[in-house]
């Protein structure tokens, strides 16, 4: 990762938090319980987007094929 | 209003109108192409909400028209898509393309307004007839062909469906219904396949990003989304639409993922898109209902927007691909800021039209009680904000210049992108307007601070696994392999292989065929002699030979 991406990184991850902590303070209205807690909407969000990615990038691996298709 | 227009149909205007597109020249054509939808709109508005009037052929019980609150909400999307689509496109020089689109626009509405299923076939049909046209007037034949093929069979298996169903209940009045017969499974088959939906999705894919800057604005808006309006009239509360629309919507997410092409992306975005609208019937309560029609106004409002500023890249540098694309923010602001709106509508951003209309959607969810599709789309909606409000801005609009911008986009784009900008913005902020058109979502809290918050969490924890896995989202050159390689490569592969055999078995199929030749030369050479020899026979030797075949003939007739 370039020094540039580690401190965006760093910076979203400090206003992740930040947010958490305001999540805190607020009064939730859940549909199921868990999503109410505190800061469940950023480890949700975390956990989803790196399984999108993981997910995308070994059905890559299996179905990208170099190249682009005859008449795209 | 209405004792002035009277029963007019909005589709009839952009029909008619797209038919007479061809004879006008100059302004004059310019004119009808933005004025038929302006009225088609205006139109929507005017007929009042109830069945229209009925007619009876050949026995049976026809309602070419009839408005309620569903048809409004699409009839306004479709209108509202129409005029923007004009708008943006009227530059384009393809006489085909605008009349076409409008012809595809008419049938949209018409299908939105259909009362009975004839009626509603008929729309059907011309939808595909339009949208096949626009791809095929940008030049891409075999794409059409392709485009065109799919859509015979979605229509062969609903028009076997809805006689089924005719014959079955003797009326073809469209009321909800279960896919509990093979007659409904082949019209909901038919109707799932103009929804995009597996194991066929990769029609989309393939048609939209093959047509004009323009037309692909139109395509994006109508086929799709029409579908799901037949799926809200014919199958709400379907069970299977549940995990076919979660299929769809994870299909959309990884494959957009992985594509390079913008316009492609998108395409794959719109089947994902139209999985949760296909979920959502599936729940099948008002509350659902209502929220897949508004999604599907959203949705048609920020995609079009979407395809308008992908074409407009594609118009001034000619470049689709993201490897190929990179800083069009500095040279082009309009642009770039209406793709920047258009996907933080789609990634469900507070204070636009998206956040609203997913809003109800997972109030819908929560409603029933559906746990898992729940919590399985929202971590599929937190997945879209990946590729359409990080890895699309991301490469298109930032870092480094790699196309140089030909031409400007003109006015008309502009106001087109610029109008749908701020109505996309002034729905997110300002819900009443969408209450009103679905009064059922009145009780959803949606700019509650919580939930606000909720969303925002979601999109900055997007943005951390974007930075922090960014190596594994850098767009590549490449194809995804899709059903779509039975019919667009098997047969290339195909075809080499049998020519191979064909080669093997040439030398001694040559030399059995120039033997047969021989013989066959021979054999009429002495046919021929006989022929001319057969001018010399004597008369009584021909009556003789006669007279004996005709008594060898009454013999056998006679044993």
């Amino acid at each position: 990762m370039t020094v540039t991406g580690r401190k965006i990184l760093f910076a979203l991850v400090a206003v992740l938090a930040l947010l958490v902590v305001v999540d805190s303070f607020v009064t939730h209205h859940p549909s199921f319980g868990i999503d109410g807690t505190p800061g469940f909407a950023a480890w949700f969000g975390l956990v989803s987007a790196a399984i999108a990615v993981v997910v995308a990038y070994g059905w890559g691996l299996l179905m990208r094929r170099p190249g682009e298709r005859a008449d795209d | 209003m209405t004792e002035t227009f009277g029963p007019l149909s909005p589709a009839l205007i952009l029909i008619l109108s797209g038919l007479l597109l061809p004879l006008l020249r100059g302004p004059l054509r310019n004119a009808l192409f933005l004025f038929a939808p302006v009225a088609a709109l205006v139109l929507v508005w005017a007929l009042p909400l109830e069945p229209g009037l009925a007619i009876d052929w050949l026995g049976l019980h026809l309602v070419p028209l009839a408005s309620d609150n569903m048809s409004r909400i699409f009839g306004t999307a479709f209108g509202i898509a129409a005029i923007a689509g004009a708008l943006y496109g009227v530059s384009q020089p393809s006489v085909t393309e605008k009349a076409a689109a409008l012809v595809y626009a008419g049938a949209a509405q018409g299908i939105a307004f259909a009362g009975d299923l004839v009626t509603l076939f008929v729309f059907w049909e011309i939808l595909a007839i339009g949208s096949t046209l626009v791809i095929w007037s940008n030049g891409n034949t075999r794409a059409g062909l392709r485009y065109a093929l799919i859509h015979v069979l979605g229509g062969v298996l609903f028009f076997a469906g809805i006689s089924a169903e005719i014959s079955a209940s003797g009326s073809v009045a469209m009321h909800a219904m279960r896919a509990d017969t093979i007659g409904r499974w082949l019209m909901l088959s038919g109707i799932l396949v103009n929804a995009g939906a597996l194991p066929l999705s990769a029609w989309v894919a393939d048609a939209y990003p093959k047509a004009s800057w323009s037309g692909a604005v139109f395509l994006s808006a109508f086929t799709t989304k029409a579908a799901v309006l037949v799926l809200i009239r014919l199958f709400p509360g379907e069970p299977a639409l549940l995990w076919i629309g979660l299929a769809m919507a994870i299909y959309g997410l990884i494959y957009a993922l992985l594509e390079n092409d913008i316009r492609k992306l998108l395409s794959y975005s719109i089947v994902g898109q139209v999985g949760f609208m296909v979920v959502a019937v599936g729940i099948g309560s008002p509350l659902a209902l209502a929220a897949a029609a508004l999604h599907a106004l959203a949705h048609i409002l920020y995609k079009s927007l979407l395809m308008m500023a992908a074409g407009s890249i594609l118009r001034s540098t000619g470049e689709t691909r993201l490897t190929e694309l990179g800083g069009l923010f500095r040279v082009m602001p309009f642009t770039a800021v209406a793709m920047l709106v258009g996907g933080f509508s789609l990634a469900a951003m507070p204070l636009t039209a998206g956040f609203i209309s997913k809003s109800a959607i997972f109030a819908a969810l929560a409603e029933d009680q559906a746990r898992f599709y729940w919590f399985a789309l929202m971590a599929i909606s937190t997945g879209s904000v990946l590729y359409i409000a990080l890895k699309l801005p991301w490469f298109a609009l930032f870092g480094q210049r790699r196309s140089d911008v030909a031409v400007e986009p003109t006015g008309s784009m502009k106001a087109a992108m610029g109008g749908l900008c701020a109505l996309i913005v002034a729905l997110g902020c300002f819900p009443a307007w969408l209450e009103s058109l679905a009064p059922e979502i009145v009780g959803v809290p949606i700019l509650t601070v919580d939930h606000i918050l909720f969303q925002w969490l979601m999109l900055i924890a997007a943005s951390c696994i974007f930075i922090g896995l960014f190596a594994l989202l850098r767009p590549s050159v490449g194809s995804t392999l899709d059903v779509d390689w039975l019919w667009r490569e098997l047969p290339r592969q195909v075809i080499p292989f049998s020519n191979g055999i064909r080669d093997r078995f040439r030398k001694p199929a040559d030399r059995g065929l120039s033997q047969a030749k021989q013989g066959i030369a021979l054999f009429s050479q002495a046919f021929q002699s006989r022929l001319r020899m057969a001018g010399n026979w004597r008369t009584g030797e021909v009556a003789a030979w006669a007279t004996a075949l005709l008594a060898i003939y009454v013999l056998i007739a006679a044993l």
